[in-house]
């Protein structure tokens, strides 16, 4: 990591006379190039610092950053960048002399720039910064065609004459005056004052300027018989609000005429203050449609205080009036008026609005009150009545409700049963999923449809994840017997973008009834999953594109051909049960590592011994894989895998101690346990590393379904790094799994896939694998072995590193950097070095930064408490003017390399760094590029005249010195020199 | 007296006089019962706006010839076509100007519309500078005209992820059950995007200008700047000159709401601060967040493409939240709230507005305020920094090159 530009640097704007020559004696060359690889700041403090940095280069500095604007259009939009970033800073820190500096410099970049739309962008900084200093200058280029009119905007913005013809603003008439104007006016002049006090009004900080006599008047008014005018009056009394309002427009419910009944409404709708008093009154003499809009009233405000008045109505000869009453009964009523409503509701009234009226008084108690309370009342009924209260009771939202309901429908018969089936029906939560599937799967005609409906309807919720939709709506198409069903299902299985899913639905392509939904669903899953290829979902897009048949097939099937003709040929997923029987599976014989010490001939005779017992804890039961043991006998596939994704089902039988895993490369493991096992700590859920000590371990959430429901896990391995969703949920995000059999070694970079065995029941389907094509690791050369080479990275794991393993990331076998921060943090060898040979390959992006560290502290800037190899894209446009002892290479401020070895941007190099006590030299690309004695050349102080503490450390480790940039190392190995 | 006359003095004499149609009478309304358009700009906005109810087009103006071809096709019949706008403003023909050209128009073209004695339906962000809105708000009242904003949500739609109408959340806030103050964080958390698409390009290539657009005209009073395809048409909110990037595209749209529901609307916030990379002079980038505060400690908060915590609330205030998809966590709040009153009736229907000069749910003064805030973030932006603003003097407060911000100047032969 270079630090071109200065980490501590005071600006003392008074002394703008040395800003010539800018702090530490760097160049104002290579103050702007490091700013300008910078650009643009990412954080108000990188900001903050590179203007700090460009103002320090003086006049001078800023006049030859504005000259770059009529060079490349890549160093031009970075000047761009810089000089308005200046201009901006310039005016936000209000120091003069830092101002005039920045102007002066401007105005000499207008004499030295040749083009005009440079000199345009100079002068739009100057609109912005400059003031009476730049008119003369700014009024001399009036007479440029191609400058008169950013110089015309500039001076009108210095002179403050930019909105120069803005009228007076209108004053707002005084509200007094026009409430006193109101008395005398004559009614059309009134409902013209009316509405502008109505405008007034509407800025709620004006109303407060209406005393006791305007309400009285404007209520007055608001009796007229002309209609404009008490429009308008009432109005302003909803504006107005207060009894005395809200007394004058309840008038108007009592009035025979429906627009002011309709009118009083509206605006008491929206009337600040307590309305059911004044409006309760009218009910005896109002109209039907007053007395309508009076209920209406009292529902809007909840006003259960006044709710005589509408069981009154309950009783009204009025049907539209009694029919109103009855609607609203379920806003008005308490607990307390649960005795009246269970009398109303065993006594033959609309069944359902009292029952509405019983929930929502029990609404504010707790659940399980909700529960008691009704069920003493149902005890308390005669029995023939006692179903009316199942729906209540399935509202309750309390889990002993839906057992009672259940049991019910379990024990009851007739009306009893068919009330407690509505009832479980109308359970809002997905608590009475299994339920609903039991009874679906029990083909009792009467009930199955209409459960297995309602379960499709609720696993069908959009709040589930769609990988956990597929899971439920799966289950539910093993179940379903009608057609209906069975199309719902394939149609929601569509929307789950879930390959399983995928697959389900494209068993139903040869089903004459159902193949048009079947084909819907694979053509919206496959088309809408670039990643999902392979040999099976070819065939099942052909078969689909054959098979479909609407209007729109033609073009379907045009979709369909250009996402075939698009699909890289590739494998894709492969199943490794076949839900018949153990082909492909063995047992477990020891761990990989003690495998790998064991004779050949023994290995087989302990495999053979581990099959054996392998058979008897592993079965195959309705394509199901079980395990139903009591030992610790994992089963593991034939077949071993390097880099893959993977997909599996799994259930546990619910038990207490439930627990299984699946392992991957042999090594454990993704946890699955029951999550109420909190006293090992299984509440942070399934779907985590369980084993890693230096990595998290812990699954980012709790994603587990009900202990017994199916879960399912994707689970995607690179190198030594694994990503797990777990029922649609991302719970590891590409953590590096450890060697719990070996600590001090990396993960295997192959090895076989297990299912643990944890002596509890559990059950696998679905198991998919995709092999991922593997980075062939990096080997040594014979020569290199030979003399004594050891790899710190082959492609495959980062095992011998440290430091930032969040933007140092494996990528396609390089070491990737995706810097999330200015500087992209640090990488450092675990281990420490003193004398070696370290090689590498790298591969920069345009204008890259990075360094390596050697005899490395882990902290502080390795480029003065260590020593910094540079590697620098420096044959970028923007380093330019760097100082040698920056260029890429060097012993960064103390020895300078040599240029042209390096390879164009975007190819790689290869580089050798030789460290021998004080002796440094640099190899890129064979050619030796720095050869030289550190001591000898910080004899006389180092050529950038800065302390480098570090420069003569012993040891330390080797580091990647990040600078904010994007680039990649591969093939990386060291020697040590004896 | 005839029926554009009519109009004309019933809006510019008595600005507030309620005429409801039927009083008109036979006779007054012809031939169609109907208002007349004149629509400003057909690019993909103007002509995606014509069928609103209540209106006839008759006329179309665009400084693109194709464009305007397009707008000619947009009745069948006869349609008065105009290259200049100052020519739409002043046909008699015209009731209504709706403005749909991109927003560094807005300002002037609003203003010469009030000053013709024009009503006026503006498209979003109202202006491109706080001093551009303040100039057409005082226009539009000194000249009596009505003036719609053309968004809706306060008054109509269900609001982006809140899922809902406007108006039960501004009942739930002005009860107080909330609290006060309030924070609103408008971010993809809370069920908003902020189109970060509208990027512009930090180079661009000169380019020839085509045939069939007035390039000159269509850069008005903005800097003359080389021509170049990106900077016009589909793509020009990518650039400072003309717009706000996702900001002003969107931010009318999610805090005018806002400022309803918060009940801001005759005042602004005092603050504004930015979390943002720094900004090409030209070309708009992206942000990370940018926060307002108003005097009584209320903020709105708005965060850019992921950034931010994805559990925040919309609303959040001392004594509960809103959540996306009106999800409030006061125990019991539905009833809570019922005794309090509803939000007050709007008028939603411009032509009734027009009609009867009773202001729209969304005029000139409830449209300047939002904007204002759109327009300070942007200012903000292109300042990197906090700015600090006082909502009566209409001016940022100590920060010289703030305030030259909120005055643009125009190219010649520009004014407003």
């Amino acid at each position: 990591m270079k630090r071109i530009y200065l980490i501590l640097f005071v600006l003392f704007l008074s002394l703008g006379t040395l800003f010539a020559q800018s702090p530490g004696n760097r160049t104002a060359e290579t103050v702007i190039a490091d700013v300008l690889a910078q650009i643009p700041a990412q954080d108000k403090e990188q900001y903050v610092q590179q203007q700090k940095d460009l103002l320090s280069t003086g006049e001078s500095g800023i006049l030859q950053l504005a000259k770059m604007l009529n060079t490349s259009p890549e160093s031009a939009v970075k000047a761009q960048y810089a000089l308005n970033g200046l201009t901006t800073y310039t005016t936000e820190i209000r120091q003069e002399d830092a101002r005039l500096i920045v102007v002066n410099a401007y105005l000499k970049a207008l004499d030295e720039l040749s083009d005009a739309d440079s000199k345009a962008f100079i002068i739009r900084l100057l609109r912005m910064i400059a003031k009476d200093e730049a008119v003369s200058k700014l009024t001399s280029l009036l007479n440029d065609k191609d400058l008169r009119s950013p110089a015309e905007e500039a001076l009108a913005s210095i002179k403050g004459t930019v909105s120069q013809d803005a009228p007076e603003p209108l004053n707002d008439p005084d509200l007094q005056s026009l409430f006193s104007a109101l008395k005398k006016a004559k009614p059309k002049k009134k409902v013209e004052i009316l509405n502008k006090i109505t405008f007034l009004f509407d800025n709620p900080a004006n109303r407060n300027l209406a005393d006791a006599s305007c309400t009285a008047t404007v209520a007055g008014l608001s009796a007229s018989d002309n209609r404009e005018l008490k429009t308008a009056a009432a109005t302003v009394l909803m504006q107005l609000g207060g009894t005395e309002s809200i007394a004058a427009l309840a008038k108007l419910l009592n009035s025979k005429d429906e627009q002011d009944i309709q009118l009083g409404k509206t605006l008491l709708l929206s009337t600040k203050g307590d309305i059911a008093s004044c409006i309760v009154p009218y009910m005896q003499s109002a109209t039907d449609k007053g007395k309508i809009a009076i209920l209406q009233l009292l529902s809007a405000r909840k006003s259960d205080t006044q709710n005589k008045v509408v069981f009154e109505q309950l009783n009204s000869a009025s049907p539209e009036v009694k029919a109103a009453a009855y609607d609203i009964l379920k806003d008005v009523v308490t607990v307390k008026d649960l005795p009246v409503l269970y009398r109303l509701l065993e006594n033959n009234t609309p069944a359902l609005p009292v029952q509405q009226a019983i929930i929502a008084a029990l609404k504010p108690l707790p659940k399980e009150e909700r529960f008691e309370t009704i069920s003493t009342q149902i005890n308390r009924t005669d029995k023939r009545k006692q179903s009316l209260y199942y729906s209540v009771l399935a509202a309750s939202d309390n889990i002993n409700a839906l057992n009672y309901i259940v049991e019910k429908f379990d024990t009851g018969t007739g009306k009893d049963k068919d009330a407690a089936f509505q009832a479980l029906l109308e359970w809002k939560g997905l608590e009475s999923a299994d339920r609903l599937s039991a009874i679906g799967k029990k083909g009792d005609a009467q009930y199955s449809e209409k459960a297995l409906s309602r379960y499709i309807q609720l696993v069908s919720s959009p709040s589930l994840k769609g990988e956990n939709r597929r899971l439920f709506l799966t289950n539910a198409l093993e179940i379903a017997e009608t057609d209906a069903q069975k199309k719902e299902i394939l149609k929601q299985l569509g929307r789950t973008g879930s390959y399983l899913g995928l697959l389900s639905a494209g068993n139903y392509l040869d089903v004459p009834a159902v193949r048009q939904e079947a084909a819907g669903a694979v053509m919206d899953i496959a088309l809408n999953n670039k990643a999902f290829t392979g040999k099976t979902v070819k065939t099942l897009l052909e078969k689909t594109a054959k098979v479909l048949d609407n209007p729109d097939a033609g073009y379907q099937r045009e979709a369909i051909r250009k996402h075939l003709d698009e699909m890289p040929d590739e494998e894709g997923f492969v199943s490794i049960f076949n839900g018949k029987d153990l082909t492909g599976w063995k047992g477990l014989v020891e761990n990989p590592v003690k495998r790998s010490k064991m004779k050949p001939a023994d290995l087989a005779k302990a495999q053979i011994k581990a099959d054996e017992q392998m058979r008897k804890d592993w079965k195959v039961e309705n394509g199901l894989l079980v395990f139903d043991g009591a030992g610790y006998d994992n089963i593991c596939s034939e077949k071993l895998y390097g880099d893959f994704e993977m997909y599996v089902d799994w259930r546990l039988e619910p038990s207490p101690d439930a627990d299984a895993g699946i392992y991957l490369r042999g090594t454990p493991q993704v946890q699955i346990w029951n999550t109420a096992r909190t006293n090992v700590g299984a509440q942070v859920g399934s779907g985590g590393l369980y084993n890693n000590q230096s990595n998290p371990s812990n699954p980012l959430k709790v994603a587990d379904n009900k202990l017994g429901e199916w879960n399912t896990f994707y689970i995607k391995m690179v190198g030594d790094r694994v990503t797990v969703i777990f029922n649609g949920e991302l719970v590891v995000d590409n953590v590096i799994l450890e060697n719990y059999w070996d600590r001090s070694q990396p993960v295997f970079p192959v090895e076989q896939i297990e299912l643990q065995a944890h002596g509890s029941k559990v059950y696998y389907k679905n198991i998919y694998m995709k092999e991922l094509k593997r980075t062939r690791p990096f080997e040594l050369s014979a020569q290199e072995k030979k003399e004594g080479y050891k790899i710190l990275f082959d492609g495959t794991n980062m095992h011998e590193w440290t430091g930032n393993l969040v933007d140092y990331q494996l990528e396609d076998g390089c070491i990737s950097v995706h810097p999330t921060s200015s500087f992209g943090g640090n990488l450092y060898t675990k281990k420490e070095y003193d004398n070696f040979a370290f090689r590498f390959e790298f591969q920069l992006t345009p204008s890259a930064n990075n360094g390596v560290g050697i005899r490395a502290p882990m902290e502080g800037d390795n480029a003065y408490n260590a020593m910094e190899i540079q590697i620098l894209d420096c044959e970028h446009p923007v380093y330019k003017d760097i100082a040698p002892y920056q260029h890429h290479g060097s012993v960064y401020g103390v020895i300078a390399a040599e240029h042209g070895a390096m390879k164009p941007v975007g190819e790689w190099n290869e580089e050798e760094i030789y460290a021998n006590g004080d002796n440094i030299r640099v190899t890129l690309n064979g050619k030796v590029i720095l050869e030289g004695n550190i001591r000898e050349a910080a004899k006389n102080g180092t050529v950038d005249h800065q302390e480098h503490p570090g420069l003569f450390n012993k040891s330390g480790h080797i580091g990647f010195l990040g600078h904010g940039n994007e680039l990649k190392f591969r093939n990386i190995r060291v020697k040590e020199l004896k | 007296m005839q029926r554009r006359e009519f109009l004309k003095t019933a809006g510019s004499i008595a600005a507030f006089a309620i005429i409801p149609r039927h009083v008109l009478g036979r006779g007054f309304i012809a031939p169609s019962d109907q208002l007349t358009k004149g629509i400003i700009g057909t690019g993909g906005m103007g002509r995606g706006h014509v069928n609103y109810g209540g209106t006839r087009l008759v006329a179309v103006c665009d400084v693109d010839k194709n464009h305007l071809e397009l707008g000619k096709q947009l009745v069948t019949g006869k349609i008065a076509a105009y290259h200049d706008f100052r020519e739409l403003i002043a046909d008699k023909n015209v009731d209504i100007v709706h403005i749909a050209t991109p927003p560094h128009w807005h300002g002037i073209m609003s203003v010469e519309a009030a000053k013709a004695g024009k009503d006026i339906w503006c498209e979003k962000p109202m202006t491109r500078t706080i001093g551009e809105g303040k100039r057409v708000m005082e226009a539009v009242r000194q000249y009596g005209r009505m003036y719609r904003l053309n968004t809706w949500f306060r008054f109509t739609d269900n609001f982006y992820g809140l899922g809902t109408l406007v108006k039960p959340l501004k009942k739930l806030v002005q009860s107080g059950l909330l609290g006060w103050p309030l924070t609103v964080t408008i971010s993809r958390h809370t069920g908003f995007d902020w189109k970060f698409y509208w990027v512009g390009k930090e180079y661009l290539e000169p380019q020839a200008i085509p045939a069939e657009l007035d390039y000159n005209f269509w850069l008005g009073p903005a800097p003359y700047k080389p021509y170049n395809a990106h900077r016009v048409h589909q793509t020009f909110r990518g650039y400072w000159d003309y717009d706000g990037g996702g900001l002003g595209d969107m931010g009318q749209h999610y805090i005018d709401p806002v400022q309803y529901i918060l009940g801001k609307d005759y005042t602004s916030p005092v603050k504004v601060e930015v979390n943002a990379p720094q900004q090409h002079p030209d070309a708009i980038g992206t942000w990370h967040s940018i926060t307002y505060t108003y005097d009584d400690g209320c903020r709105i908060v708005l965060w850019g493409g992921d950034y931010g915590n994805p559990d925040t609330p919309y609303i959040a205030g001392p004594k509960g939240n809103v959540y996306k998809n009106f999800v409030c966590d006061i125990p019991d709040w539905e009833k809570k709230l019922a005794d309090y009153p509803e939000p007050e009736p709007q008028v939603t229907d411009f032509i009734e507005s027009v009609k009867t000069r009773k202001p729209f749910a969304l005029d000139e003064q409830k449209g300047f305020r939002s904007a204002t805030i759109v327009n300070m973030g942007v200012a903000a932006l292109q300042l990197n920094r906090t700015l600090h603003f006082d909502p009566v003097k209409l001016e940022f407060t100590g920060d010289e090159a703030a305030n030259r911000l909120l005055n643009q100047p125009m190219r010649e032969p520009w004014t407003i």
